[in-house]
């Protein structure tokens, strides 16, 4: 027995949970709902100033990153909940992925 | 003829079996009786061969916890008009080695709750001639929920991660632990985290909450390990941004 | 068997009441350890007082704190009537006040309800008479706050929420006043041996514990305890093996196993024991009741030494355990119909209804019990040791102070 290092795994999935239950559905419901039917307009040249502000790079990177994390260490967890273990191949397909998905989106928001 | 009802109860005796077999009682049925109220008139009149463990009779003293119709209960906390019409299936706890009928082996909860050194260990070492260590009743407050356990084990019988692995130090340790780390009096959270913040420790826990569910005094032993996942991570990040500052 | 060799001992293993049928006390109070020094030739003082808590909930015995009492609850009988300002307790108000009405002593509470039954004022129910404790008018935060399990214990075990309704109530044994002898450092007269708690009878409780005192004595005594036992410890060498003793215990272990037949079981006989002990030597006591419950303790005794086990496995017997654990509880329940049977006068919670006053010219002591085998236990008395408070009236009620 000796402390684990999990806490590196498990902070940033604690505020990607908090992220994700606090701006996901509000996203969802704006771009999937609210601005397809019309109810509401958001124009290209406000967002991309948005994006194009170092602070909004870093805003845009943590409502995706966080989120991401959060989703692949419930995954991981959920694999070996269901009898899949925990093995490197489960940590590799789960973490990977997050790490892809936060590279591509760091990766279009510098070029932007 | 009187209403009956039927226990279903499963039986093992090391010596003669291979392995656990169930069998039927037939008890009286009373409106105010409990499971152990069943199982004591089953030892007393029908057959004095069933063994299980029981004190109190008023869910405080934590020896009777069973499985009854599939979920962890105190038997003496299970009341036969809930199960009225149906048959009781009585079998010991999820989780533990079966010694005998009822009788789960303990040994390994034993050790998991010493491990974590529950007992107070000052901030400051005073003689006794130096007075009492002091504590307002709002200091207490804090942590008094966590005093409630009574080692009952239903919080391990429901837990799916100590199904899965039985080295986890599992809620009813993890909370007697929160309990000395709020204490105002105590300053053992580091000798505590050896074990406390370990891999079988906090962190074998997925939130799953099932202990908090089942357990009878409301001490909710989930609520314990999440609290002390944040302080164990802030721990970490200070022991990463300042190694051996903070010891 | 297993043999523990040990510089000293310390007995802590709690009280009886278990040889009575409607009780408090878990499953495991059964005397065991006052059995084990009685028999090893240390007296057991003072067993004839048995206290009664005036508040069990009928049926399972399960205790209703007495601080529902503390904080404003009042007992009525059947007709509504706070019956207690009929037995020196009242004035019923101001209330609360300390000393007085519900606030008066758990014996003269319980005997009082004695008195209220044989008036037939009391409530019948299934599950035999009660009264009412009543809350109601604590209201329901307090009682949330101050009194959550009484209101757990009662919805879940009668079915009543004391904050819309009375609870059913009656006298139950709860304490053990009498046990294991010893001194004010918790020593028996056994070198190496000792005993602190509800086991032991030092005596702090005298013939009526008041409440909270049970836990402030295991404080107290269990560190006197501790540190008298290590001391011992230090100062004396271990002991050797035991020997013939040892091989004894496993001969008699194994005599156990090995009895065939008879009608007899731990049930039946404890069911016996327990029906002798409610009716003969309970709250009120008389002499042909008590020797009634001596003889019927005496023929128990015997067919105890030839009941059969009906379970003979090696792992986790129960049946075993509660063969053994009837066996301590006919001798210390002999022990206490013995010394109640001597005691003729009434104090405290040893009431003789032949003897209803109080007698200090020739009572002022402690009883003393002590082992005979198979015999009953010669009945011994030892002075009460005075000191700064001396003897008085008890007197309740009143008006405040």
């Amino acid at each position: 027995m000796a402390r684990s290092n999990k806490p590196m795994l498990w902070l940033p999935f604690a505020g990607g949970g908090l992220v994700a239950a606090l701006i996901i559905p509000v996203l969802i419901l704006i771009t999937g709902v609210l601005v397809p039917l019309g109810v509401l307009h958001l124009r290209y040249e406000t967002i991309a100033a948005f994006a194009h502000n170092p602070l909004g790079k870093l805003i845009v990177l943590g409502a995706v990153a966080l989120p991401a994390w959060h989703a692949a260490h419930r995954l991981r967890m959920t694999a070996h909940d269901l009898g899949l273990g925990s093995g490197i191949a489960i940590k590799a397909a789960c973490y990977g992925t997050a790490w892809l998905l936060i590279l591509a989106a760091a990766g279009a928001l510098i070029a932007v | 003829m009187s209403e009956t009802i039927t226990l279903e109860v499963l039986r093992y005796h090391p010596e003669t079996d291979s392995e656990p077999h169930f069998q039927r009682y037939v008890v009286p049925y009373r409106d105010d009786w409990v499971v152990l109220d069943a199982l004591n008139h089953i030892k007393d009149n029908l057959d004095a061969t069933l063994s299980y463990r029981w004190s109190c009779h008023m869910a405080v003293c934590g020896s009777c916890g069973m499985t009854i119709n599939g979920e962890p209960k105190l038997s003496c906390h299970s009341f036969l008009r809930d199960y009225r019409g149906k048959v009781v299936r009585v079998e010991p706890l999820d989780h533990f080695p079966i010694e005998r009928d009822l009788v789960i082996v303990m040994d390994s909860f034993m050790e998991k709750l010493g491990s974590v050194k529950p007992w107070l260990i000052p901030k400051v070492e005073k003689p006794l001639s130096a007075g009492e260590y002091l504590q307002s009743p709002g200091q207490m407050q804090v942590f008094h929920q966590y005093t409630q356990c009574i080692n009952c084990l239903l919080c391990y019988a429901a837990c799916p991660q100590i199904g899965l692995n039985e080295d986890f130090v599992g809620p009813a340790a993890l909370a007697l632990a929160h309990r000395y780390n709020l204490d105002s009096r105590d300053g053992g959270r580091d000798a505590r985290a050896e074990v406390v913040a370990s891999n079988e420790g906090i962190w074998e826990c997925t939130f799953v909450g099932a202990c908090s569910e089942v357990c009878p005094k409301h001490v909710d032993p989930a609520a314990a390990i999440q609290q002390t996942k944040i302080s164990a991570s802030v721990g970490w990040l200070k022991d990463l941004l300042t190694p051996g500052a903070h010891r | 068997m297993v043999e523990f060799r040990a510089r000293a001992v310390v007995i802590a293993t709690g009280g009886a009441g278990r040889i009575f049928p409607f009780t408090t006390n878990g499953a495991i109070k059964t005397g065991d350890g006052m059995a084990m020094a009685y028999r090893a030739g240390v007296p057991l003082k003072d067993m004839e007082f048995m206290q009664y808590h005036p508040t069990g909930l009928p049926g399972t015995g399960i205790l209703i704190t007495e601080g529902s009492r503390g904080e404003g609850g009042i007992l009525v009988n059947k007709d509504g009537y706070r019956y207690l300002q009929d037995y020196n307790l009242g004035p019923p108000d101001p209330w609360p006040r300390k000393k007085a009405m519900e606030l008066g002593p758990r014996d003269r509470l319980s005997q009082a309800f004695w008195h209220e039954q044989q008036k037939g004022r009391t409530i019948k129910t299934p599950h035999g008479d009660v009264v009412h404790l009543d809350i109601r008018q604590l209201g329901e935060k307090l009682i949330n706050e101050r009194l959550p399990m009484v209101r757990e214990l009662a919805l879940a075990y009668v079915g009543v929420d004391p904050v819309h309704a009375m609870i059913p109530v009656r006298p139950v044994v709860h304490y053990t006043m009498g046990g294991i002898h010893t001194d004010i450092d918790t020593a028996t007269p056994l070198p190496a041996l000792f005993a602190a708690g509800e086991c032991a009878c030092v005596s702090i409780n005298g013939a009526n514990r008041l409440g909270s005192n049970s836990l402030a004595e295991i404080v107290v005594f269990g560190a006197r305890a501790g540190r008298a036992a290590a001391n011992f410890a230090k100062t004396n060498p271990k002991p050797g093996l035991a020997g013939k003793a040892g091989e004894a215990a496993q001969a008699r272990l194994r005599e156990l196993f090995g009895r065939e037949g008879g009608g007899d079981s731990v049930s039946s006989l404890r069911k016996a024991m327990n029906d002798t002990m409610e009716s003969d030597a309970g709250i009120y006591r008389s002499e042909d009741r008590l020797r009634q419950t001596c003889d019927t303790l005496a023929d128990l005794r015997a067919r105890y030494r030839r009941m059969p086990l009906q379970d003979r496995s090696n792992v986790f017997n129960t049946d075993l355990v509660q063969a053994l654990e009837l066996g301590c509880m006919l001798d210390v329940a002999s022990a206490l119909a013995q010394s109640a049977l001597q005691r003729k006068e009434s104090r405290g919670s040893h009431q003789r209804l032949e003897y209803t006053a109080r007698d200090d010219a020739n009572y002022l002591k402690h009883s003393l019990a002590s082992y005979q085998g198979d015999a009953p236990p010669t009945i011994s008395y030892r002075d009460v040791v005075i000191t700064k408070s001396q003897p008085a009236e008890r007197v309740y009620g009143g008006a405040a102070t």
